[in-house]
């Protein structure tokens, strides 16, 4: 499974995503970095990115951002275009 | 074989049109949609909009579908509505109904995946004289014939056509009062995108779908694009 998010997370790698956990915890951001354990998101502003009403994420410092285990992923939602 | 419909309708994608259902919402309020009017959504996937319109305007809704998977979901979203909406499993190219019965039509992205003669015949059929046909459909500017071919077989289209051609064959089927619009699909505002979830049990054939169909939207960028468009019986 975790194989599967890790490819899923390299495909939307620079997209702003809403990570489920499996513990109930929902996790918005942009993918900065993907390694085979976990995928790392920093924070996004204040902007209406497709209807997922982000709000800000603060205290997160510097770098990758903040990272999630893989194997701790239920969902991962995106937004797309579609025909 | 998975297809890209199978994809939509598993993941359970609403409003999987170009524009979104911002756009939808749009459209609608353009309509003067009245308590008294008869909707016909084709081909209403998820049933997002088909439920929107019933609760919003408290209309007399009929929505249609053939995707079993798509047909379910509309099922169970419009079991929670406080206004009904009627589904049948039914195509675009035969329709139960008889002749003159709406006063508006929805295809948002429809007409691309059936033979448009036949769907355009019953549509002109069905809508009462006066009543409006409204569609959201793929279109493209200048792609080659093998671009089109390529396109055109993954999505399962069964044809691709430009804004000229979607106008020429309204007014071939005795449409009136036709107006279209081409957007690009790299004009896509991100506000017009549509939401989706992946979630664990999705196989990884329909990531690859998924994966292809979004490299080919950025792969052909402005000469890949949707219309707009909406005429009278």
């Amino acid at each position: 499974m975790s194989q599967q998010w890790y490819n899923v997370c390299c495909r939307y790698h620079g997209q702003v995503v809403r990570i489920h956990d499996k513990f109930g915890n929902v996790h918005i951001g942009r993918i900065t970095r993907v390694t085979p354990n976990r995928v790392y998101i920093a924070p996004v502003g204040r902007r209406n990115l497709g209807g997922f009403g982000f709000g800000f994420y603060g205290g997160w410092g510097w770098g990758w951002g903040f990272g999630i285990a893989l194997a701790a992923i239920a969902a991962i939602a995106l937004i797309g275009l579609f025909w | 074989m998975t297809t890209y419909l199978d994809v939509l309708a598993e993941l359970g994608i609403d409003s999987a049109h170009p524009g979104g259902f911002s756009l939808t919402k749009n459209i609608l309020r353009k309509l003067n949609i009245q308590q008294t009017s008869s909707i016909l959504d084709v081909g209403c996937g998820t049933g997002q909009t088909a439920a929107y319109i019933a609760e919003q305007y408290r209309a007399n809704v009929t929505a249609i579908d053939i995707h079993p998977t798509m047909l379910q979901k509309a099922k169970e979203r419009f079991a929670s509505l406080s206004h009904p909406v009627h589904l049948y499993n039914t195509s675009i190219e035969s329709l139960p109904f008889s002749s003159e019965q709406f006063d508006v039509i929805l295809c948002e992205s429809v007409l691309s995946f059936v033979s448009l003669s036949k769907a355009l015949q019953e549509i002109y059929r069905v809508l009462k004289p006066k009543g409006k046909l409204l569609s959201i459909e793929v279109a493209h500017s200048q792609l080659t014939e093998t671009e089109k071919k390529d396109i055109t077989s993954f999505y399962g289209f069964r044809h691709l056509l430009t804004e000229q051609q979607w106008e020429a064959y309204l007014h071939k089927n005795g449409f009136h009062k036709v107006q279209t619009a081409y957007h690009p699909v790299m004009q896509q505002r991100v506000l017009a995108a549509t939401p989706f979830t992946i979630t664990a049990d999705v196989s990884e054939e329909m990531l690859t779908i998924l994966h292809t169909h979004e490299h080919m939207t950025k792969q052909y960028g402005r000469r890949l694009g949707y219309c707009i468009f909406s005429c009278e019986k």
